[in-house]
């Protein structure tokens, strides 16, 4: 099954640089419908009104971390199996295991380049 | 009434009624029984465990007179204020230098959509990696909020020996308790601690 490029994608981060940095290159990638969030308690809301086929979300955040989102989605959000990256600057293993635990579909460390991002897209959504 | 009181009291009594009053001799034989009777109450342990207490009590004092010197309520009240402001600033500053980046490579990005060819395709991987490179932003960011957090943690610890010495002065109030998902925090690594992507991967893939 081929992966519909205009599937609503919901990015998360407090920096707004990085926000228009992901937006930019997943653009670059044929993505174009992307909605963005500053923090976990708006991305959430969001999520009750529009039906998201991927989160990608920054861990560092205040006061809800990514982790947190990400368990909260995985609990309570209206699609909990929606595919969900961690795009984050957190490298420790324990970060890792944490987030693999909580349920997330695939991790990039920051700084990224444009490649990683369309790898773990791949991965996560399959080939486009 | 201890035992060496009723001696004393004896001895006083035989004295004078031998001589109907002390001699100075006497008196001086008094005097010597009662710091015998002292000394046989301290031992020696107490007496070096006192010379040592005199002793740490010297150093206290010495080392507060030195920390004073130091005048950590400058080093609280300005230097810290001073570093603070000054690192925020550097994030503000580094967020509006990459906005203005960002603002180009869309441009860029703009003027590749105009044209066709090699061409096009040389601005878009020049807007590919201006996008890649300004995630420093976001990196310098958590770095400088890191070094920000470590101030404050100095701060907390500075006020807290200010109050030791002067206890009238408004204790500052603990910290709040890190949460499960908040102990997580790391920020990025320093590169020679981090790990690569290619490390993440066998990580995530191994769980």
């Amino acid at each position: 099954m081929s992966v519909d490029k205009n599937m609503q994608i919901l990015i998360v981060d407090d920096y707004k640089t990085m926000l228009r940095i992901v937006r930019n290159l997943l653009k670059q990638l044929g993505f174009e419908n992307v909605d963005e969030a500053t923090d976990g308690a708006s991305a959430l809301e969001k999520m009750k009104i529009s039906d998201y086929q991927l989160i990608i979300s920054d861990w560092n955040m205040e006061p809800m971390t990514g982790l947190d989102l990400l368990k909260k989605v995985r609990a309570e959000a209206k699609n909990p199996n929606v595919p969900f990256i961690m795009v984050t600057a957190e490298s420790k293993t324990e970060n890792v295991v944490a987030a693999k635990q909580a349920g997330v579909n695939n991790y990039i460390v920051k700084p990224f380049n444009a490649a990683t991002l369309k790898t773990k897209l791949v991965s996560v959504l399959g080939e486009f | 009434m201890t035992s060496i009181d009723h001696a004393l009291l004896a001895q006083l009594k035989d004295n004078q009624r031998e001589s109907g009053e002390l001699t100075p001799a006497e008196i001086k034989g008094i005097i010597h029984e009662v710091l015998d009777t002292l000394e046989q109450g301290l031992t020696v342990r107490d007496l070096s465990f006192f010379a040592e207490l005199e002793k740490l009590h010297d150093f206290i004092e010495t080392a507060k007179e030195e920390i004073r010197a130091i005048r950590p309520d400058t080093i609280q009240e300005e230097h810290i204020p001073i570093a603070n402001d000054e690192l925020s600033a550097v994030v503000r500053a580094t967020e509006e230098a990459t906005s203005r980046i960002l603002d180009a490579a869309e441009m860029i990005e703009g003027v590749a959509d105009s044209v066709e060819g090699e061409a096009k395709d040389r601005l878009q991987e020049a807007a590919t990696v201006i996008y890649e490179a300004s995630n420093f932003q976001d990196i310098t960011g958590q770095r400088i909020t890191k070094v920000i957090n470590a101030l404050h943690q100095i701060d907390e610890k500075i006020a807290s020996l200010l109050t030791t010495f002067d206890p009238q002065r408004q204790a500052k109030a603990p910290a709040t308790p890190v949460s499960e998902e908040k102990s997580l925090l790391n920020g990025p690594q320093l590169p020679e601690n981090a790990q690569s992507q290619n490390d993440i991967d066998a990580l995530f893939d191994s769980l």
